[in-house]
């Protein structure tokens, strides 16, 4: 383990995981870097949408995390996630309801370490992609990573907003909630949180094709360099 | 990772808003989602076209709108394609190229499916199945209509381009003399409702033509008078070609001049004028005058003439698009009535009075199957009251045979080299001896035996006496009719020759030197399909000789659905038509069928492919049938 990450664990107190979670923990941790370099067509993405309670990404809590991988510019539908986090209390507000994640369903859900767990290793080290408007989705799941897991999660990120304005310029003038919607990308059946990640998937395969044709080839061309910490 | 739940429902209900999909069991379909992938498409880009190769992928519509059309920049484009539809399901199916290209026509998506989940799921769900058999039967119906225009394109040339101008020329001519006033000649043209006028000289000579394009340019933009004479505005001089000349030369020299029309003079005077158009004109040999040709005819001369009669005709009836099966019947029945009057008219020759006979067709004549190269396979049947009246009779008709085997060369159906005629004392034979030889093959069927009968089981009257032929039948009917032990001979006869289907290349071709490179479509082909459905006809009973009907009946009575049953003939067939053009090819004759299957086009190529494919699951069938 890199010695700056073992200051930041031990400031931070540590992992938060024991036993046979720690030891997936830190399988996951030796894998292998992506390789940033590889052109659009070989490497895998994985679009990434969060619910979360409340309005502020500050302090919501997540209730949900979605994700559908794109393998070679192909989504891939057998290789889509989606973990409703177990939550003491259910939490009621607007886009709990939007996306269709009841009480119920909430004190039903996965243990949050293990949901977050779970997500990694899905996710592995393919650079992960939200649709990078201000609604956090970011934020939202580097924390939850961190509060659960004890780890801060450096990654590479994707932000789509930030891209639009040079590779889909018609779509940058709209307001973010509208991004979707115009590129006819429907969130799909009921409006739910992995509906929304293939949307962003989508929307992500349309990306990537402007920007193989404006020149930017590979996944390092389109990561997000500003560092964000919890 | 199982994709989620809510993913597989809300591409569940997306695809079963659209066919096949709306029909597919619930389990089929869910299992289905996992399998696919979804991939975007940026309108103008192209998504597969035959230059891809072989196909491995099925796509289906997601989203926007998939542009189809076939690979020639002068064909029109197919429908476009929208959500919820799949191509290229033939392509697929068949392991082969595309014939179309398909382009975005706006920023899509589409799922696709690789070619194993794609034949795994045919397997799995029969409406899926049922679904992608239809869109095949589809693909072979338009495969078949394109045959058949680029058919109809060189009879049309043919037609046209053998027959001469005197034929071509319909109306008397609007002709002016040279010196009469410019006024006049516009009545007259006004009159007859014509847009070109002949001038000629006072011997009737034609000199120059007059059109409205000349009255536009030399008479109306530079103000001339109406009184100016005829011989100062007209086009001269003008290419003139005598009556007897082709339409084929008149094509030719208006090609070169680039002209539209031609006068065309019988002895110097003009006797008309034939342009482009009537160039193009086909002129049709009717089914009446052919018929009437035939019945007409009084001795064997005038039937040659009806005999060309027929093949003309039946290059038309190609032409006019009619299908195989039509077409052969048709070939057959004209063919018939051709050797039925000369029957009649070589019998005007020979006392047969006090004889009970019948003339029969065997091989393909008896199937009623001929293609234009059939050599004759025929045989006698007649009664006798003792071993006396036999050989006298046998004596007649053997002469009497002869004569029509001759007379029926002449007509253009060669003697049959292996002498499967009537003029062959072995197969003129009184009804005793026939059940004599049926019985000898029916129990003994050895396999050299077999190859000699195949031919004679397939006999049909067709002039004399019918009843001793189908009373013949009937007795043949109940020896071969459930006869295990000789239906798995007549099988494994049937069997021993397979498709040319390759293992490494689409088709096996040939390997010996005089062959290299192509098979015979009749003995690697057409056969397989007409030894099992003879099979079948002895075993059920099916007194039908021709072999769609065969299979129709015995498909029928195994309980094989029709459309399946559609398809092997439609397989059949085309092998036929394929055969019928080759023979009709610049030395056709010679190699008769044989071809080189990777000298056809793409579509001939992956429907020649499916023929052979449907000639295997015949042979699959008939073994199932009756070695199982």
């Amino acid at each position: 383990m890199p010695i700056v990450e073992s200051v930041f664990a031990y400031l931070l107190g540590g992992p938060k995981v024991g036993g046979a979670q720690e030891e997936r923990l830190n399988r996951w941790r030796a894998l292998p870097a992506a390789d940033l370099a590889q052109p659009h067509a070989r490497a895998r993405y994985v679009a990434v949408h969060a619910v979360q309670s409340g309005r502020d990404p500050r302090r919501g809590r997540l209730l949900a995390v979605a994700a559908a991988g794109v393998r070679g510019g192909q989504l891939d539908l057998a290789d889509c996630f989606l973990r409703v986090l177990r939550q003491d209390r259910a939490q009621v507000g607007a886009e709990v309801l939007r996306h269709g994640i009841g009480g119920e369903h909430q004190l039903g859900g996965v243990d949050p370490s293990t949901a977050m767990l779970e997500f990694l290793e899905y996710v592995g080290k393919s650079p992960l992609v939200t649709l990078g408007d201000d609604a956090g989705d970011r934020r939202l799941i580097e924390r939850s990573v961190h509060s659960t897991l004890g780890y801060p999660f450096a990654h590479p990120w994707i932000e789509l907003g930030p891209r639009l304005p040079s590779l889909l310029p018609a779509v940058a003038m709209l307001p973010a909630r509208d991004w979707l919607a115009h590129c006819g990308l429907a969130t799909d059946g009921g409006d739910h949180a992995l509906g929304q990640a293939v949307a962003v998937a989508q929307l992500l395969q349309i990306v990537l094709a402007a920007a193989a044709r404006a020149g930017l080839a590979t996944a390092a061309q389109l990561v997000t360099v500003q560092e964000s910490r919890p | 990772m199982p994709t989620p739940a809510p993913l597989v429902d809300s591409t569940c209900d997306f695809l079963r808003r659209h066919p096949p999909f709306d029909r597919m069991g619930e389990a089929c379909l869910r299992g289905l989602v996992p399998r696919l992938k979804l991939a975007y498409f940026a309108r103008d880009s192209q998504l597969l076209s035959p230059q891809s190769g072989p196909v491995q992928t099925l796509y289906i519509v997601q989203r926007g709108v998939v542009g189809c059309r076939p690979d020639n920049p002068q064909a029109d484009p197919e429908p476009a394609l929208g959500p919820g539809e799949l191509f290229p399901v033939g392509a697929l199916s068949a392991g082969g190229a595309t014939t179309k290209v398909f382009t975005a026509a706006q920023d899509s998506f589409c799922y696709l499916l690789a070619r194993e989940d794609f034949l795994n799921l045919r397997r799995e769900s029969p409406e899926f199945e049922r679904f992608c058999t239809d869109a095949i039967t589809e693909t072979l119906k338009q495969s078949l209509a394109s045959l058949y225009s680029q058919y109809s394109q060189r009879a049309a040339d043919q037609q046209s381009l053998t027959c001469t101008l005197d034929e071509l020329v319909r109306h008397p001519p609007v002709a002016c003399p040279a010196d009469a006033p410019l006024g006049d000649a516009l009545q007259r043209m006004a009159d007859a409702r014509v847009r070109t006028l002949v001038v000629e000289a006072a011997d009737g000579a034609p000199v120059g033509m007059f059109t409205l394009v000349d009255l536009l340019r030399r008479v109306a933009l530079p103000g001339r008078s109406l009184a100016t004479p005829l011989a100062e505005v007209m086009t001269a001089p003008i290419v003139v070609l005598p009556v007897t000349a082709t339409a084929y030369e008149a094509m030719h020299v208006m090609a070169e001049r680039a002209i539209r029309q031609i006068a065309v003079v019988d002895g110097g005077r003009l006797k008309g004028v034939v342009n482009e158009r009537d160039l193009f004109a086909l002129q049709r040999v009717s089914m009446r005058q052919v018929i009437e040709g035939l019945h007409g005819a009084r001795s064997v001369d005038e039937l040659k003439r009806a005999g060309e009669d027929i093949r003309r005709l039946t290059l038309n009836l190609l032409a006019q698009g009619v299908g195989a099966e039509p077409l052969t019947r048709t070939i057959a029945s004209l063919n018939d009535a051709l050797s039925r009057r000369l029957l009649e008219l070589v019998q005007e020759r020979h006392d047969l009075t006090d004889c009970d006979w019948c003339w029969l067709a065997l091989g393909s004549e008896g199937r009623g199957e001929q293609t234009f190269a059939t050599d004759q396979d025929n045989a006698l049947i007649f009664t006798a009251a003792d071993d006396d009246e036999r050989e006298r009779h046998r004596e007649r008709l053997l002469a009497f045979a002869h004569d029509v085997n001759a007379a029926l060369d002449q007509l253009g159906f060669p003697l049959c080299t292996g002498n499967v005629m009537a003029s062959n004392p072995e197969l003129c034979l009184s009804v005793e001896e026939w059940r004599g030889k049926f019985l000898g093959w029916v129990r003994t069927p050895t396999p050299e035996a077999l190859l000699a009968a195949n031919i004679v089981f397939d006999f049909r009257p067709l002039h004399g006496n019918a009843v001793l032929a189908d009373a013949l039948r009937e007795w043949l009917f109940d020896y071969t009719r459930d006869n295990k032990v000789f239906l798995r001979f007549m099988v494994e006869n049937a069997l021993q020759v397979e498709p040319p289907l390759g293992l490494i290349r689409t088709f096996a071709t040939d390997d010996d030197p005089a062959h290299k490179g192509s098979f015979d479509l009749k003995a690697r082909g057409t056969r397989l399909f007409v030894d099992a459905a003879r099979v079948f006809a002895l075993g059920r009973g099916i007194a039908d000789t021709g072999t769609a009907a065969r299979l129709r009946l015995a498909g029928r009575a195994l309980g094989v659905e029709a459309r399946h049953v559609d398809a092997t003939i439609d397989g059949f067939h085309f092998l036929q038509l394929l055969r019928l053009r080759q023979q009709d090819s610049p030395g056709g004759m010679a190699s008769a069928n044989r071809i080189d299957p990777y000298a056809l086009n793409e579509v001939e190529q992956r429907m020649l492919k499916e023929s052979f494919r449907q000639a295997k699951k015949l042979q699959q069938l008939t073994r199932q049938v009756y070695l199982a």
